[in-house]
Parts: C-alpha cells; sequence; structure tokens
C-alpha cells in the first residue's frame, strides 16, 4: 500500500513544481508591472519633461512677432536631435493653437479630454492622456495665479511607444521563460520521480507475478540482470555447475553454504559481476537480490520439484502393475501407463472425466470400499491382495488382485490410490501348473504302485523261493552230514557240489530279502555294546572257514580282543562277511587278506585289505550303487546279485558310519569303514544297551560251520 | 531206553517229510501236523516230549500264538518247543529283538531253516536233558 502511496505522490511532486514555477512567474510579472515599468515610465517621463521644458525655454525666449518663423528654425535641430520627440504644438488661453511643427498623426490624442497629470515641476504642469498615444502636455503655468491660470499652453508629444514596446516585450520574454521552466521542471520532476519509483513499480510488477504464480517470468527477469551470465557463458567453471539451481554462481554458492559473502566471493568468475557492488548500495538492490536469491531458490526448488515429479512420473509408468487414484468423489485422478495397458482408455478419456465405479463390474466398487475399510485385508484404510475383477474399454472383464491404500490429509480422506496385476496370465499358468501336477501325481502314484508292485515280488519271490532252497539245503546236508548212511566218494562231490550252490543261492537271497527291507524302510538296526573280535570278526572267519582253506588264503587279523563298540552285531557280521567274501572271490587265490580294528577314540576304524588286483580308479566309484557287478578279468564266473556292497553301504550308514574304497591297481584292495561312537540319532530303533542275558539262546548260524 | 517222541508242525510237507526222515535216523519217534489245528487234542494223545513249530503257517504267528496258548495251559507251562522260521531271527517278531521277544514267544530255541540237522539234534538233545534235570 505504500507503494502504491508513493507511486501517487509523483503526480503531487509535479504539480508543487509547477504551482512553484507558476508562483515565481507572477511574482516576476508583478515586479515587472509595479517596478520596473513605472521606472521606465519614469524615465521616459523625465526624458519627455526636459525636452518640453526645453521647447517651453526656447518659446519664452523668443519675441512674440515673427516667433513663429524663428521657433522652426531653432527647434528643427532639436527634431533632428531627439528622435523621441514627434511634435510640438502651442495653445493660447483658449486652447487655440497657434503654432505647430512636428507629426500631425499623433495630434489625433492630443484632442482627447482625459489627462493625467504626471507630475509638476517649479511652474510646469506634466500632464499625460489616460489613453490614446503617449503624448506629453506641458502646462505653463502662473504659479502664482489660483487657480493658475494658463499663460501658455505647449504641447509637447513625445514618443513613449519604445516603453510599451518594452513591457510587451517583457511580458513575452516572462511568457517564454516561464513556458520553458514549466517544461524542462517537468521532465526533470518526472525524470526523478520515475528514479524513485521504477525499482518500486518493478518490485511491484514482481510481486504481482509471483501473487499470479508467474515464478519463470520472475526468474526471467532477475536472471537477465545478471552481468556474468553472458560473460560466462562460455567458462566451463558454469558448465560444470550443469542444471544447478539459477545460473548465477554466487546465488549457488550462497545457496549451499549459506551467507558467506564476507568471506569473498563464493565463486571465482562472481570477481566480474558488479552485483556484489551494487547489492550494499541501497536496500533497493539489497531487496532485489533478495528477490534474485529467493528467486534462484524457488527455482531450485522447482527443478528439485519437477526432478521429483518427473521420477515419480516415470516410475508410475515404469510400473508394469496398474495404478490409478481417485478423489472423494470418485473422479480419476492418476492414470499409470500399466493402468491404461490393461483397461485400454488414454489417459484424455480417464483423468477427472470417469467415475472410478466405471471401472469395476456390478456393484464391485461397493464391495471394494466395504473391503478398505474393513479389517479383514491388512486393516481399515488398506487393501492387501484383494482379488477381484476390472472391466476394460472393450468391455471385457480382466480378473485382478488389487492392492488399495486411503489417503489422509489432515485426518481427512483425500483418495484412494489403487494398484492392480492382471491375473491372465498367472492364471493361466496356475491351470497349466494345477494340470502339470496332476498329471505328475499321477505318474508319481503310478511309480509307487509299480514300486510297491516291486517290492512286494521282490518279497514274495525271495521267500517263496527261500522255503523250497531251505528244505533243498537242508536234505543235501543231511546227505553231506552222511545221517543217511555213508556216501561214496562221487556221491559225497555230487552232494558237496549241491550244497555250495544251494549256499550261493541262499546267499542271493539272503541279499534280495536285506534289498527289500531297505526298499521298505524296514531295516532295523539295534545296536549294543559289542566285542567285535568275538562277536563279528571271529564268527565270520569262522563262517568263511572252507572258502579260506580252499583259496588257500592267508589271513592275518589285528583286533584289538577286549574292543566293544556300540553296533548291532548280526548286521556287522553280514558288513565283515560281505567284505571277507569278496576279498577272498576277487583276491588273488593264495594271496593274503588282513582284517584291522582299531579304535580312534571318537570312531572305530575297520579295515578289509587283500593283495589283488585293485579296482580302477573308475569303477571306485560304481561300486556302491545297486545291482552293480564289476567284470574283472580273473573271476568272470562269479555269481552275485550286485547287492553286497550297497547293503554293507547302507547297514554302516545307517550306523553314522561311512565306507569307501582304497586301491592301488595290480597291487591291493582294501575297504575301509569308520563308525562313530555315539550312537545316537542312529537311523533305525533307539540305542539300547542290552545283552543277551541268560536266556538259552543259540542261534543256527554259530552251528552253521 | 524209550524212545523220545518229538511233534513237528508245519504247513510245507516237504518241510515235514525232510525232518522226520532226519529225526527218525536220530532216533526219536516223530509225529507231523500241517496246521496247530488238532495239535493240542492230539498232543494228549501221542504225549510227544517236544515239538518243533513253525511260525508262519495259515496266518503270519499262527506258530508263535499256539506257543503261547500252549504254555498258558496247565501243566505244559515249561513244555519244550523249538520254533524254526523261513525268517530271520530280526524279522519274526515284528521288529522285534529276539532278546525282548523271548518273554512271550514261549519258545526255549528259534532256529532259522535251513536247519542244521547236527544243530537240530544237538538242541533237542540239550532241551530233552533240561526238561529230565
Amino acid at each position: 500500500m505504500r507503494f502504491l502511496r508513493r507511486l501517487s505522490f509523483q503526480n503531487k511532486i509535479l504539480l508543487i513544481t509547477l504551482a512553484m514555477v507558476a508562483l515565481v512567474v507572477v511574482t516576476g510579472a508583478i515586479a515587472i508591472d509595479r517596478v520596473i515599468l513605472p521606472a521606465m515610465e519614469a524615465d521616459v517621463t523625465e526624458g519627455a519633461w526636459k525636452i518640453a521644458r526645453g521647447v517651453v525655454d526656447q518659446v519664452r525666449e523668443l519675441p512674440e512677432e515673427g516667433r513663429e518663423a524663428q521657433l522652426r528654425a531653432r527647434l528643427k535641430p532639436l527634431f533632428s536631435l531627439m528622435p523621441k520627440l514627434l511634435h510640438v504644438e502651442l495653445l493660447d488661453r483658449n486652447d487655440s493653437s497657434i503654432f505647430r511643427m512636428g507629426d500631425d498623426e499623433c495630434r489625433a490624442g492630443m484632442e482627447v479630454d482625459g489627462f493625467a497629470i504626471v507630475g509638476t515641476m517649479e511652474n510646469l504642469v506634466v500632464k499625460r492622456p489616460t489613453s490614446g498615444n503617449p503624448v506629453y502636455q506641458v502646462l505653463l503655468q502662473d504659479p502664482g495665479s489660483s487657480p493658475p491660470e494658463t499663460e501658455l499652453a505647449v504641447r509637447v508629444g513625445v514618443c513613449a511607444r519604445s516603453l510599451e514596446q518594452i513591457s510587451v516585450q517583457l511580458f513575452r520574454v516572462l511568457f517564454t521563460v516561464t513556458l520553458l521552466v514549466l517544461a524542462i521542471s517537468f521532465f526533470l520532476t518526472r525524470g526523478f520521480t520515475r528514479m524513485i519509483t521504477r525499482p518500486v513499480d518493478r518490485l511491484m510488477r514482481m510481486t504481482a507475478a509471483l501473487a499470479r504464480g508467474g515464478l519463470e517470468e520472475v526468474v526471467r527477469e532477475v536472471e537477465r540482470e545478471l552481468p556474468c551470465r553472458q560473460k560466462l557463458q562460455d567458462d566451463f567453471l558454469l558448465r560444470d555447475l550443469g542444471d544447478s539451481p539459477g545460473l548465477c554462481p554466487l546465488l549457488i554458492g550462497e545457496q549451499e553454504k549459506g551467507a558467506g559473502r564476507e568471506n569473498g566471493p563464493p565463486h571465482p568468475s562472481c570477481g566480474q559481476c558488479d552485483f556484489l557492488g551494487d547489492a550494499s548500495g541501497d536496500e533497493l538492490s539489497s531487496l532485489t537480490l533478495g528477490f534474485k536469491v529467493m528467486a534462484a531458490r524457488l527455482r531450485a526448488y522447482q527443478k528439485q520439484l519437477q526432478r521429483h515429479y518427473e521420477f515419480e512420473e516415470r516410475l508410475l509408468d515404469a510400473c508394469p502393475d496398474g495404478i490409478m487414484a481417485n478423489d472423494r468423489e470418485g473422479r480419476i485422478i492418476l492414470y499409470n501407463k500399466g493402468a491404461q495397458r490393461l483397461l485400454g482408455y488414454t489417459p484424455e478419456e480417464v483423468l477427472h472425466k470417469l467415475p472410478v465405479q466405471e471401472f469395476y463390474p456390478g456393484r464391485e466398487a461397493q464391495n471394494i470400499k466395504k473391503a478398505l475399510l474393513s479389517d479383514e485385508y491388512g486393516g481399515p484404510g488398506t487393501l492387501l491382495d484383494y482379488t477381484t475383477s476390472i472391466v476394460n474399454k472393450e468391455g471385457r472383464t480382466i480378473p485382478i488382485r488389487l492392492s488399495a491404500a486411503l489417503l489422509f490429509k489432515d485426518g481427512e480422506e483425500l483418495a484412494v490410490v489403487g494398484y492392480f496385476q492382471d491375473l491372465t496370465e498367472l492364471r493361466r499358468h496356475m491351470s497349466k501348473l494345477v494340470e502339470a501336477n496332476i498329471r505328475l501325481n499321477e505318474a508319481n502314484e503310478r511309480i509307487s504302485r509299480l514300486n510297491r508292485r516291486y517290492l512286494e515280488m521282490l518279497s514274495f519271490v525271495t521267500h517263496e523261493l527261500k522255503s523250497p532252497i531251505a528244505n533243498s539245503y537242508m536234505s543235501a546236508n543231511a546227505l553231506r552230514q552222511e545221517i543217511f548212511g555213508e556216501l561214496a566218494r562221487e556221491q559225497s562231490l555230487m552232494v558237496e557240489a549241491i550244497c555250495r550252490n544251494l549256499e550261493q543261492s541262499m546267499e542271493m537271497i539272503k541279499h534280495y530279502l536285506d534289498l527289500s527291507r531297505i526298499e521298505k524302510d524296514e531295516l532295523p538296526v539295534q545296536p549294543r555294546p559289542t566285542c567285535i573280535m568275538k562277536e563279528v570278526v571271529q564268527p565270520v572267519i569262522e563262517g568263511l572257514g572252507g572258502t579260506i582253506v580252499e583259496r588257500r588264503v592267508s589271513i592275518c587279523v589285528d583286533v584289538p580282543p577286549d574292543l566293544r563298540w556300540n553296533l548291532d552285531p548280526e548286521l556287522f557280521r553280514s558288513v565283515l562277511g560281505n567284505l571277507v567274501n569278496n576279498a577272498l572271490k576277487y583276491g588273488d587265490e593264495s594271496g593274503r587278506i588282513r582284517i584291522t580294528v582299531a579304535d580312534l577314540g571318537d570312531r572305530c576304524r575297520m579295515e578289509v585289505w587283500n593283495s589283488g588286483p585293485g579296482i580302477s580308479e573308475e569303477d571306485r566309484g560304481r561300486l556302491f550303487r545297486k545291482f552293480e557287478r564289476l567284470h574283472t578279468s580273473r573271476q568272470p564266473s562269479t555269481r552275485g546279485t550286485g547287492l553286497g556292497l550297497f547293503i554293507t553301504k547302507t547297514i554302516v550308514e545307517r550306523h553314522r558310519g561311512r565306507i569307501w574304497v582304497e586301491s592301488l591297481e595290480g597291487e591291493w584292495t582294501a575297504f575301509i569303514i569308520e563308525v562313530p561312537r555315539d550312537c545316537e540319532g542312529l537311523i533305525g530303533l533307539s540305542c539300547r544297551n542290552s545283552s543277551t542275558g541268560g536266556v538259552m539262546h543259540e542261534k543256527a548260524q554259530d552251528h552253521d560251520r | 531206553m524209550k524212545k523220545h517222541k518229538i511233534m513237528i508242525v508245519d504247513d510245507d510237507p516237504s518241510f515235514l517229510e525232510i525232518t522226520a526222515a532226519i529225526l527218525r535216523r536220530f532216533g526219536y519217534d516223530v509225529t507231523t501236523a500241517n496246521s496247530t489245528a488238532g495239535v493240542l487234542r492230539s498232543m494228549e494223545v501221542e504225549k510227544p516230549d517236544l515239538l518243533i513249530l513253525d511260525i508262519m503257517m495259515a496266518t503270519m504267528d499262527e506258530g508263535l500264538e499256539f506257543a503261547a496258548k500252549l504254555r498258558q495251559k496247565k501243566g505244559l507251562e515249561r513244555f519244550p518247543i523249538i520254533i524254526v522260521s523261513a525268517q530271520p531271527d530280526t524279522e519274526k517278531g515284528y521288529g522285534r529283538s529276539v532278546e525282548e521277544d523271548m518273554d512271550w514267544i514261549a519258545a526255549d530255541i528259534f532256529m532259522e531253516k535251513p536247519v542244521d540237522p547236527q544243530a537240530l539234534n544237538h538242541n533237542i538233545q540239550l532241551l530233552l536233558e533240561k526238561r529230565t534235570s
């Protein structure tokens, strides 16, 4: 408001100046009229009086006769000497003209009655006509008579025109000067007031522009004024600044470091800038600088906002999911590319035009609103993974998964923003997955059915085979033991052959039974403290005694006689038996076998070593696989199931131990087993320290020698 | 000296035939039955000194059940029984160990088929001596 008033002050200054000029002019006019002109008139009058007196003196001295001619002769040089003397007329007492000389034209005024007495001196009265030509009448009066009688009147016409001309000229000059002064003072005043009001006016304009929201305009206005900008256009330092806020490095410096101008210019280029010097000049400059700083900051903020906005815009568009927001009235206020892809509407068709309800089929919009406000989907105001559908521009219903949130401002509901995902693809994949799963399950079932049948068959066949073979062996064994009488040598050989073959068959059956139990996961492990030497090694060696003798193999046993370990003796007899049997089968005939058992503290190590051809590195990996049989050149005819080492490995692993093979081809083979001490976590039955006790219990095996 | 009488119960006729022949050679009087039905009654008639039982006959554990039933009879609490089975001893008790099962199996000795004739004879003699002592 003050600025506006200051602006109107400009006119007042102008008026006052003009009034003052007028006053001076009036004063001048009065001075001319009252002082200069009377003075000049007095001067003229005096001149006229002198002329008149001179004429009167001439007239007085002349005799009456011949006066006229002599007067003419005397006055003639006077006329030529005094240019102001126009005419001379002598009048008698009756006012009749007795002599006349000079220009008659100016006589016209003499006829006029009204004369004003200009002054008196001695016996002369000087009169001047109140109007008409400036003619002075000098009367020669007798001073003694009363009323004074006019002896002789001499009318002397003195030209007073010069006086008039001077006065006119004076006033003309005054007028001209006045006009000139008026004009100059007008422009001067205007100029000065402009100097005052222009910055204010500019500030006002900027403020008004700011108020209108025309920040850009203000910034342009401000930036145009930065003197260093043009100079620094090619400066690499400025280029370094990139698109940082504003273009004035000083302002940028200020913005970054705060007010730090006392420490010199914040940018080397600011040395070229005269703006700094100006800034401390006056308040308007400071104000302008303030404006510039503000504008730069606003611009920086605006840029930041713009970048932020652009980033968000890009983010929204980059999001493959649809994002939409609507205001309280349900009008769409946000609509991203994902939503556009899904729904088919352009943003122009949607934004601030379509209500959000349009996109949902039936009363789904109300349901969504209800779900959003309810507690079920992530709390009131939040909707998480709500499965619904949406209708696109073509009218197709698309299944979607919707997440939404209510946005509040000052506790008031402002908008609802929703994120949705097309489930069509997902559903298609899902149904494919489900189909695949069903097929997989069917296949699985078929496989497990087959497996079950295989296990049933395995177990059935072996069980059913076992009885006749056991019966055959029993009878053959009875024959061999000569229970039914002594046998001839050949008979004995035959029976021996029958027994050997049946033993092999039984061994194979035992393997298949073990396999069937392993496959059905029914291999019970019953560990107990077992004396390795007595309960494992000795029975095995005794059981294989016949074969050992037959193959003339020397067996070296290095087992601590009182070493006890927690393991299943039955299963470990099978393990060791299998390993020694292999050593006998595949090792050198007349070779060596060494059985070593050692207590390593936390584990028990058992090793079965034999001299022989060894096992190639390639074969070692296959050894422990099911049904795996190695083709050895030396023992092409050895029968077997290819299950022995698989069963062995399984038993060892059920004791949480491990088994591996070491070999030097052509030299030796060693199978090594390590069983940990603690039996906790054993696969199979629980750890139990039971002993055979005093029950009369003997194994058939013990007698099977 | 009176011959000891041994009764063999098994549903496998071949086993009955072979075992009977072997045991007769060892000098025992042998009677056979192919199921446990009627064995109690025939035992009263025949009065055997020892019973050899198969486990799996008509049912999975017919032999075991019969042995338990027999031992509950008055006067037969300590009757000597040898169990023979095609199943390995670890399997016959449905996953139980021999030691566990001994308490209720009510058999004195368990033998896995094929039974060694000498070992069978040895066990029979052991039980008969124990009974007479």
